[in-house]
């Protein structure tokens, strides 16, 4: 059996076993016979018992036999309160040199063996009765040189030190054990490790930056090996930070089981997807909202077994908690098939409560309605019981997972169940964002918040925009989202005229299912940037998460969404007005895509996401390097592909008038890509590669990120 | 004769004003500093030393109610908050002082409320008079102005 085939919680208790035998082990050998050996014998006995107890767990039955043994034989040390002597403590590392013993030999199998270790067994025992019968006089050890004593025929007990165990066993196991492979590093020191390594990582980026200017080969040869050795010394680091999600799953049974008891319900717990890993600084944030949401499930969620008779479920009432990685974040599903959440039960509620009016109230749709839990201040427990009104509420819950950049979504059917959805980044220290100018300033947007970014031109703006008096908002699916001029909430800048700007880029973000729009100037690109904690006092205006440095050494703020909203909550507090029923949750799932006429390739798609800005040039300042067409841009040559070239068609660039060029949104603005016509922005369901029908038509629907990533090969990463 | 102090001087205006030596870990040259937009006005924004991110404090703001004027490349005097670091932008460095625990005079009512708020002490020395600011209150008056 491959060391990596033992489940995890042998792993465990295979490490601390060894740790603890270690210590046990120079607890003995230091041991000053006329010392006070109460302690020792404690500490040895403890570790004895939790051996013999997790044997029971693994089913070691030969193990738990010598572990039974050695705790009895302490048991009566300890009761009995007998000095030590010589023969007692080499007694004792036997026993310890036997437990090791069957260590190794379950490191290699997974089990313990078929063999007994019967003298030792006999040995304890017999040392045992002797210390039992001695009424509190131990057996006097039997010096004067000689190197074994026999007790019984044919069976080896002790001797005095040195020779005591026969020699076809090897006191210490000859392989290198798990204890030699996995060391415990104090989470200081690997907090700081993570800190040097973010340190590289702007160092890394700021080289690529000087790389990008120096056309020297050896050093983009260099930059390059620091980039990878950089990327994969930051993969390693945070992996030793990273701890699977059972480390908190495994403790949720015992809850669910004695909350369930004192209610008088019946509830059975599934976890899955305990594997799953994040940084163990999340997961602590995590444990207090994630004990919270089951507590409720188990509280207001799950009926008693009669009612749920009466609604025709089985009596018992199942919660089920799924973890799973997607897109470089966790997912936390928290579902139950309790009762549900009543959006008008929570609505009289908070109303009763005073947390809104009635007025407010009547334009609510009803996920709004359910959402209104999220208020500070509510409650649906009338009288404080020992498990609901302790104060915490579901803001709460909703803060503390804001705060580690999470989401939170609640969809409940009235009488099915609730699910709750937790998004949880993996890592907070190092982040994948983007980098935002707004007012001749440059601010991080962490990505996990960022929906998509559109690019409206002055014709389309009436199409997708909306004005309610002073409110800008956008169309999207069913829903106006409201639209707040960063600039303008940041203080930079006075509100300006939008209806009269020519191009308005927005990033639409979201924030535990609320989506919202944000005016920027330009979406310079995408950067991994190292997250820095702020001054207490800057933290406190609420607007930003942290700040980090980027590649030139400047400084850039991070914006925290969560407080940006609530910032702009004037706006946002009269928005979300539903423009059509809602349709399903599906609609989330759109993207909104560029129409281009491809020409001999006909029409194709480009998702809106991809592209940072269209230019628009004139063919004759398109210049040719050893026949490759190149323009100028940003203090940048950059090769121009058509759109054709990429697939597969003719190079089809026009010799006269003017060309567009979309402007890759990735940062690879190296190459470019010439189009002929943009004939529409629109939207297409889910992330649909290869092809799909938009108004009758065939489209080709493509990635830019793809497609320019392995056409440039070898080239600039 | 009590123990003598250092301290080091710096100008914010007309005002000569000065940290004990051991609350300042390092002296530099005028900055680059990211502004933070919404901030208090004593916030002259935020400074990248060597990895780790400083927030400035402009006292000028608090102290004498008026704005910094462009130019004039101010100084940085890094100062330590507990185990946190904080920055002041100070209009020029002085020298060094040193004083004897009698030359620290309580702050004479007719300094400005403003800076008696932030004031310890002065130190008189023939003409001069030197305001020696407390550096926890320094760095709160840039969190509550």
């Amino acid at each position: 059996m491959a060391r990596d085939d033992l489940g995890d919680e042998l792993r465990e208790f295979l490490i601390e076993s060894y740790e603890n035998l270690d210590r046990t082990e120079q607890d003995l050998v230091g041991l000053d016979l006329r010392a006070d050996h109460t302690e020792v014998v404690a500490a040895t006995f403890r570790t004895l018992h939790s051996i013999k107890g997790a044997c029971g767990f693994f089913d070691f039955d030969h193990l738990a036999q010598l572990a039974h043994e050695g705790e009895s034989l302490l048991g009566v040390l300890r009761d009995a309160g007998h000095p030590m002597n010589d023969a007692i403590v080499q007694l004792l590392l036997d026993l310890l040199d036997g437990l090791r013993r069957y260590f190794a030999i379950i490191e290699v199998q997974g089990d313990d063996g078929n063999s007994v270790e019967a003298e030792l067994c006999d040995a304890l025992m017999l040392m045992r009765q002797a210390l039992e019968a001695g009424n509190g006089v131990p057996p006097t050890p039997r010096h004067s040189g000689v190197s074994e004593v026999q007790l019984a025929p044919n069976i080896v007990v002790f001797a005095p030190a040195g020779e005591a165990t026969p020699a076809e066993k090897d006191p210490v196991p000859a392989h290198v054990n798990l204890l030699d492979q996995a060391i415990r590093v104090d989470v200081e020191l690997l907090d700081h490790l993570v800190n040097l390594v973010g340190e590289l990582v702007l160092v890394r980026n700021r080289t690529l930056q000087i790389d990008g200017v120096i056309q020297d080969p050896s050093f983009d040869a260099l930059a390059q090996r620091l980039n990878l050795i950089t990327t994969q010394l930051q993969e390693r680091v945070m992996q030793t930070r990273m701890q699977p999600m059972e480390s908190l799953f495994s403790k949720l049974p015992r809850l669910v089981r004695d909350l369930a008891r004192s209610l008088g319900k019946q509830v059975v717990l599934a976890t899955a997807g305990g594997d799953t890993e994040l940084d163990r600084g999340i997961l602590e944030a995590l444990r207090d909202p994630l004990v919270h949401l089951l507590r409720n499930a188990v509280d207001h969620g799950i009926e008693l077994a009669e009612d749920r008779l009466n609604a025709g479920k089985e009596p018992v009432g199942h919660i089920e908690i799924l973890a799973r990685h997607e897109g470089g974040s966790v997912m936390i599903t928290i579902a139950d098939d309790g009762a549900g959440i009543d959006p008008s039960v929570i609505a009289d509620r908070a109303l009763r409560l005073g947390l809104v009016t009635a007025e407010s109230l009547g334009s609510l749709s009803a996920r709004e309605r359910s959402d209104l839990i999220f208020l500070p201040g509510f409650s649906t427990s009338e009288e404080v019981t020992s498990v609901s009104g302790r104060g915490v509420g579901m803001d709460v819950v909703r803060t503390n997972i804001e705060q580690v950049s999470g989401t939170i979504e609640i969809n409940s059917q009235k009488g099915a169940g609730t699910t709750i959805v937790l998004r949880i980044p993996l890592t907070l220290a190092i982040i994948p964002s983007l980098m935002l100018l707004v007012a001749g300033q440059r601010f991080a947007l962490p990505q996990l918040n960022v929906v998509e970014l559109l690019r409206l031109e002055r014709e389309s703006m009436a199409d997708e925009l909306a004005f309610v008096g002073e409110s800008l908002f956008l169309r999207r699916d069913s829903q106006l989202l409201p639209v707040v001029d960063l600039s303008a909430l940041l203080g930079l800048r006075a509100s300006r005229v939008l209806s009269q700007l020519q191009l308005l880029t927005i990033v639409v973000v979201q924030l535990s299912g609320r989506q919202f729009g944000l005016i920027v100037d330009r979406v310079v690109d995408t950067q991994e940037i190292v997250v820095k904690p702020l001054d207490d006092f800057i933290g406190s205006i609420g607007l930003y998460s942290g700040a980090t440095i980027l590649g030139d050494g400047d400084v850039a703020m991070i914006l925290d969404v969560a407080g940006i909203a609530s910032r702009a909550a004037l706006v946002l507090d009269e928005s979300s007005i539903p423009e059509r029923e809602e349709t399903n949750e599906e609609v989330a799932e759109e993207e909104t895509v560029l129409l281009i006429d491809g020409g001999s390739v006909g029409l194709v798609a480009v998702p809106v996401f991809e592209i940072e800005r269209i230019e628009e040039v004139d063919a004759s300042t398109i210049a040719y390097l050893g026949g490759v067409p190149v323009m100028q841009y940003r203090e940048m040559v950059a090769e121009i592909v058509t759109i054709g070239s990429l697939l597969g068609g003719v190079n089809d660039l026009p010799a006269a008038g003017s060309v567009r060029m979309l402007i890759p949104s990735f940062g690879a603005t190296d190459r470019v890509v010439a189009i002929r016509e943009i004939i529409d922005i629109t939207t297409i369901g889910g992330r649909v590669t290869g092809s799909t029908i938009i108004g009758g038509k065939i489209v080709r629907v493509i990635s830019l990120a793809e497609m320019l990533v392995t056409r440039s090969g070898a080239g600039h990463g | 004769m009590g123990e003598s102090e250092q301290f080091c001087s710096f100008l914010i205006g007309e005002y000569r004003c000065a940290v004990p030596m051991d609350h300042i870990t390092e002296v530099l040259a005028p900055q680059h500093l990211t502004p933070v937009p919404a901030a208090p006005s004593t916030v002259a924004g935020l400074l990248n030393l060597r990895g780790q991110i400083l927030t400035v404090l402009d006292l000028r703001a608090s102290l004498l109610g008026v704005g910094r004027p462009p130019g004039g490349d101010p100084m940085v005097l890094v100062l330590e908050r507990g185990t946190q670091l904080f920055a002041l932008l100070v209009d020029a460095i002085g020298d060094v002082v040193r004083a004897v625990s009698e030359e620290l005079l309580p702050t004479p009512e007719t300094i400005p409320l403003s800076f008696r708020k932030l004031t310890a002490a002065v130190i008189q020395q023939g003409d001069t008079i030197t305001l020696v600011l407390d550096a926890q209150h320094v760095a709160q008056a840039g969190a509550t102005a």
